[in-house]
């Protein structure tokens, strides 16, 4: 009851100083305050916060004054543990990385942020988190959120899409297939019929990589309804966490996979090859069928590139063609700690940059010469100036910036090649081939403890060596009942149940702490 | 005054001459050594510094071709790493690679691994497989053929190093870069090689090991079998002309487009590498000018500096001569001579004047050691440590445990020995000391210090021998051996008492202080308690009593036996004590030295002539207290002796107290006591007491009546009371008494 009081009491102190600071753009400064800031510096550029033009900018605006203390990301998380080691925190901290669960809900050395945000204190900010939907990435297991969050949104929502050769298609007359079965007889049609009338059988059907969700054959066990992605873990409508090599579904896939192999419809170099082998065997013009992030502004040369299309993901009998699903993942962006004198000037000089054309300008350099603000009101870049000179005037990617996606559509016009991926990303999206629940939140959203993390890594690596040698295995020389047997008690023996627990264990934590 | 002015330029000015001379003398040899080695020796350290150079990027570069080579070895004798057909089992690539990787994850110097089997079409890397067609496809060199670069790989059987080139690739960051590529057969015999390993090494990497140059411009080259692998170009030389072998040793200068180079280079090395740098002449002479000019650029300031150095030195000196100068000759006697000719004339003087001092001091020294003895006898120095520095100022080191004093007498005519430290007595070990004339007593008094006690008494007894001499009879007496040099009087007086003892002890021994002063604490004590009843008896003007205790102390001294020297010491008692006491009654005119001189006891040697001399004191005593009571106080003294006579008749009475007899006269207790006091020396009870104890006597010596009943007869409840206040009194219990004096009477 009385934490309800304090909290009440909180957020009407926050929005009474929120109504303060809501106009802070437009509005004459406050008083000259000054804060001190622990700030977040890339490893191989040299940035002079305390004379960069955008916090000159800022500090007009709201009438703060930051004295950054820069910090080297190689040195960044020893300068967090020291600065609350030795009980001399900054006010605040800004950008690199932050442990809120350790020094926010376990120490109680920063300020919990929602009931300001919620009262008004940053409306910027409280806006679009609202709109993004992201607020449970934010929120501490105790409830509270204790950073505010930095988030480019790339409306990415998985990251192979699958390609097929439209000019074989056409000259074959064939139609984009949709099922395992149709797919395998295509890819036939692509070995035997010459479709690039060369008059040689190079082509190769399939091309791929092995161990990823890019150019790998990984994507491909999402014919058969298993998102295989490089975590091997994912979460089933009934929200407990699955190790997918261990699903009948991978096996079936695997079957098929010699198959393919067998009839020399999978390219055997792909238990072997890199991604610049892999590239070069598609920009020969060979490839029927391949994985890839996009197709503009890759390692495909654009000739090839445009040979291919979209396809969806095909289905295999009884299966709904099921892919890993990728999500915005919000980085850290700023806290406050309890030594802070100010919040509210705190607050309001970081929303301040949370303003749409400060935002924009400090990611992307000044209106008018950098970025250009077009007639519907939208910004794009004009062109990006050589060899980093960006960061002599703004903070680019150590600035604050938090933009969902929904909102960054609004209000920015990216390149070309993103304007391809989010088309394909909102086809596949409309498709429903995407996983329910993304299984970033087991391996990016979840807070995990350092031992957690520690003990999954080593789990991972034994489990991949596993699950890769079985693959290869599986499509190159096949493989009974028995050797399915062996295969999943390889897997137990590696820590494949273990590794699950863990998951289930930080997913139930978190999912726990959220409103 | 500008005579002086003018002594003291010379000497400074000589100094300075003299030091300026020999700074211009080192200076010289300095820049003609400097003139004529630094020319070279600048030239040979750059040439120096450029084959250190040159071996250190040499041996760094080795090194990492050794590991190459190891990483070769290892992989080739991997049983895990073995050829495949991969069109056959394509799956062993998966395992191959793996087995890769701790082969290639950790080399600092090669960008990229790949492995060839012989006679198959596949390259390998810990990352990626692909085809040998597609390996020469994709890395496309500068300077060689697919063709070329296929054959090269394939021909597995020697180490062989693609020079350094440009090569367009996307198998490598960059797409173009230049790279050193090495071909090591894989495995330990390179005939039987089952294939081999491919380093693609950035050049970026050579590059960074060349860039330790920090002289200037240079070019560097690392060569094998005279082809340039890779280089560092920043100078427009011709390269053959360049890396022409030489037969001039490490270095040589050539001539090339109208400039003057130095080429620097190793000899050949492993794997027939070689390795070579290549300088601009013109840029040598400059920095070996340079290194010269920085060298001579110090000449001057070391020259103010070491000129400066030499004026301060001539200063410093002269100005203590100059002070010996004026010293040794007075400014009105000195003669215009040559300044260190009169310092020397001086010293002279001095030394001679120096020698005429000692020689007084040391004819002076007997007397001072006898000035020292006298001191230290009288107890003069107050520490320890101050006796031992005037002792070692007068040439004796007397800090020694031990030490005491010694009289003797020797015989008319002895040439009297008066140091220890010289014959007679320099045999004796560990002995040191003095001795000084006693003329009043005729004799020696040595004061001897000693490590060991024992040596003092054989010093005494050489002393003696020595003192006998031709056998004429001498006295030879010795204090006991003492620690503190504090107690030296009493040392004195001991050794005085010995000696003094000579009459009595014969003279055939040395006479001790220890033997003489036995019998003295024994006897003593009984004869001081006999003359303070002496001395009562006095007091109380009591005639009879006062024979009686003469008589008793005459017979006590009669029938003990003891030395002369303790006779004596009880006569000086029983004469000192009494003058003290009742001296005030003596009759005018008489003085106490006409009883008691202590220099006429040598004629006091019998008792008899004590017993005479006694009682002549005592006559004048009783004689001296009537009329000094009879001038005042008579009724008062009256009062008391009527007391004293009451207390005479009842004091066998056991009830008799001072308040009783106090009220019978009419007195206070307090004015009784007073006046008993000043009229007989002692209290009342003291004198009860004494009462008691003279008729206990008598019972004790003339019955055999047991000590209880007498204690009870003389007025003691108890005979405890009795014997403890009788042996107060006399010094002896009862029964002693009875049996000491009982018996001879």
């Amino acid at each position: 009851m009385r934490g309800k009081i304090i909290c009440l009491l909180l957020a009407c102190a926050a929005a009474l100083s929120g109504c303060a600071a809501r106009p802070a753009v437009e509005e004459a400064p406050a008083p000259a305050v000054t804060l001190s800031a622990l700030q977040y510096e890339l490893e191989n550029i040299a940035i002079d916060f305390n004379h960069l033009w955008f916090f000159q900018r800022v500090e007009e605006q709201t009438g703060v004054h930051v004295d950054f203390d820069e910090v080297k990301d190689s040195e960044w998380s020893s300068s967090v543990s020291l600065a609350f080691a030795r009980g001399r925190m900054p006010d605040l901290i800004l950008r690199g990385s932050l442990d809120v669960e350790e020094y926010g809900v376990r120490r109680g050395l920063l300020v919990p942020l929602d009931a300001y945000i919620d009262g008004g204190a940053m409306p910027n900010y409280a806006a679009r988190l609202a709109e993004s939907g992201l607020r449970e990435q934010l929120t501490a297991s105790d409830g509270h959120m204790y950073q505010l969050g930095f988030l480019i949104s790339q409306g990415v929502n998985t990251n192979g899409h699958f390609f097929i050769n439209r000019a074989w298609l056409e000259a074959l007359g064939l139609p984009v297939p949709e099922t395992v079965e149709a797919l395998t007889e295509t890819l036939r049609r692509f070995r035997d019929s010459d479709p690039d009338g060369d008059g040689q059988r190079n082509e190769i059907p399939l091309a791929f990589t092995l161990d990823d969700n890019n150019t790998g054959v990984y994507n491909l066990f999402s014919f058969f309804g298993l998102p295989l992605n490089e975590e091997y873990v994912y979460i089933d409508e009934a929200g407990r966490v699955r190790f997918a090599p261990e699903e009948d579904s991978f096996l079936a896939c695997a079957a098929w996979l010699r198959q393919l192999v067998a009839e020399g419809l999978l390219d055997v170099d792909f238990i072997s090859q890199g991604s610049n082998i892999w590239a070069e065997k598609v920009n020969q013009g060979h490839v029927g069928m391949f994985s890839y992030w996009r197709l503009q502004n890759t390692a495909l040369t654009p000739e090839v590139a445009a040979a291919y299309q979209l396809m969806l993901p095909v289905r295999a009998a009884d299966a709904k063609a099921c892919l890993p699903r990728n999500m915005d993942i919000i980085e850290f962006g700023a806290a406050l700690t309890r030594d802070n004198p100010d919040i509210a000037a705190s607050l309001r000089w970081l929303d301040a940059q949370f303003e749409t054309e400060n935002m924009l300008v400090s990611q992307n350099g000044e209106v008018g010469d950098t970025l250009t603000r077009r007639a519907d009101g939208r910004y794009e870049v004009a062109y990006v100036p050589a060899e980093n000179a960006l960061y002599q005037r703004v903070p680019v990617i150590c600035g604050q910036f938090f933009a969902p996606q929904a909102y960054y559509d609004a209000v920015y016009v990216p390149a070309a090649h993103r304007e391809e991926k989010k088309a394909y990303c909102q086809r596949y999206e409309e498709a429903g081939v995407l996983e329910e629940t993304s299984f970033k939140y087991l391996t990016a959203v979840a807070p995990k403890t350092a031992e957690e993390n520690a003990r999954l890594t080593r789990l991972k690596a034994r489990l991949k060596a596993v699950v890769d040698a079985e693959i290869v295995t599986l499509a190159t020389q096949g493989g009974d009942e028995a050797e399915a047997e062996a295969f999943r008690a390889r897997l137990r023996e590696a820590g494949s149940e273990e590794y699950v627990a863990i998951y289930q264990q930080v997913y139930d934590r978190w999912k726990g702490g959220q409103p | 005054m500008g005579e002086k002015r003018g002594r003291r330029g010379s000497i400074t000015l000589r100094y300075a001459l003299s030091y300026t001379a020999v700074v211009l003398l080192i200076f010289a040899a300095l820049v003609a050594y400097l003139y004529t080695l630094s020319d070279r020796e600048a030239r040979e350290s750059i040439i120096t510094a450029q084959i250190n150079r040159l071996t250190r990027m040499a041996n760094q570069h080795e090194s990492y071709l050794s590991a190459m080579l190891n990483t070769a070895e290892e992989m080739g004798l991997n049983p895990h790493i073995e050829p495949f057909r991969y069109d056959e089992e394509p799956w062993k690539a998966y395992d191959l690679q793996l087995q890769m990787v701790p082969y290639t994850s950790t080399s600092t110097f090669c960008d990229q691994v790949y492995l060839h089997f012989t006679g198959e079409d596949r390259l390998y890397s810990s990352s990626a497989s692909m085809t040998l067609e597609m390996f020469c496809r994709l890395m496309r060199y500068e300077r060689l053929t697919p063709e070329e670069t296929r054959a090269l790989i394939q021909e597995n059987d020697r180490l062989t190093i693609l020079p350094a080139q440009r090569v367009e690739s996307s198998l490598v960051d960059g797409n173009q870069l230049r790279l050193v590529t090495f071909i090591v057969p894989l495995g330990a015999n390179p005939g039987t090689s089952k294939g081999s390993l491919i380093f693609l090494v950035k050049d970026s990497v050579y590059q960074a090991l060349f860039s330790d140059a920090i002289d200037g411009e240079l070019n560097t080259y690392i060569l094998q079998d005279g082809e340039v692998i890779a280089s560092a170009e920043e100078l427009p030389v011709d390269r053959a002309e360049a890396l022409r072998p030489s037969e001039e040793g490490e270095s040589r200068v050539f001539r090339a487009g109208g400039e003057d180079w130095i080429a620097v280079s190793l000899g050949e090395r492993s794997w027939g590498l070689r390795y070579a740098t290549v300088l601009r002449s013109a840029d040598v002479n400059r920095a070996v000018r340079g290194r010269v000019q920085r060298t001579f650029a110090l000449l001057p300031l070391l020259a103010v500096l070491a000129f400066g150095l030499a004026l301060w030195l001539a200063r410093r000196q002269a100005e203590p001569i100059r002070a010996i100068h004026s010293l040794l000759t007075p400014e009105a006697d000195a003669p215009r001579r040559d300044e260190l000719q009169q310092i020397s004339t001086g010293i002279q003087r001095l030394t001679n004047r120096n020698q005429e001092l000692s020689s007084r001091l040391e004819r002076a020294m007997p007397m001072q050691r006898h000035d020292f003895v006298f001191r230290f006898m009288k107890g003069r120095y107050a520490t320890r440590e101050e006796a031992v520095a005037a002792a070692r100022a007068v040439g004796l080191e007397i800090d020694r445990p031990w030490f005491a004093v010694i009289l003797c007498n020797g015989p008319e005519g002895w040439d009297r020995p008066f140091e220890l430290n010289q014959p007679p007595f320099d045999r004796l070990p560990g002995i040191t000391g003095a001795g000084v004339e006693l003329v009043a007593l005729k004799a020696i008094l040595y004061l001897a210090f000693a490590e060991e006690k024992e040596a003092l008494s054989a010093l005494a007894e050489a002393v003696r021998r020595e003192s006998e001499g031709d056998g004429s009879p001498c006295v030879t007496a010795m204090s006991a051996a003492h620690q503190a040099f504090e107690e030296a009087p009493a040392a004195y007086l001991e050794a005085a008492a010995a000696f003094d003892n000579r009459f009595v002890m014969g003279q055939q021994a040395v006479l001790s202080y220890d033997a003489v002063s036995a019998d003295v604490a024994e006897i003593l004590p009984r004869a001081a308690k006999l003359t303070t009843s002496i001395s009562q008896a006095l007091a109380l003007g009591n005639r009879s009593m006062l024979d009686e205790r003469i008589d008793e102390l005459l017979r006590f001294l009669k029938r003990t036996h003891m030395s002369p020297f303790t006779f004596r010491m009880i006569y000086n008692h029983v004469i000192d004590t009494l003058i003290h006491a009742h001296g005030a009654a003596l009759a005018s005119g008489t003085t106490a030295r006409e009883y008691f001189d202590i220099f006429s006891l040598s004629s006091c040697q019998s008792i008899d002539d004590l017993d005479a001399l006694l009682r002549r004191l005592c006559d004048s005593l009783m004689a001296g207290e009537s009329p000094a009571e009879a001038a005042e106080g008579l009724r008062e003294a009256d009062e008391i002796d009527q007391v004293m006579r009451y207390m005479e008749g009842h004091f066998s009475d056991p009830e008799l107290s001072m308040a009783a007899i106090a009220e019978s006269f009419d007195l206070s207790t307090s004015r009784l006591s007073l006046s008993f006091k000043e009229r007989a020396g002692m209290t009342p009870l003291e004198y009860l007491t004494l009462l008691r104890t003279e008729r206990a006597k008598v019972l004790l010596t003339e019955t055999e009546r047991p000590i209880r009943e007498i204690s009870e007869e003389v007025g003691y409840y108890d005979a405890g009371s009795f014997i403890r206040r009788f042996k107060q009194l006399t010094g002896e219990t009862p029964l002693q008494y009875r049996k000491l004096h009982g018996e001879k009477e």
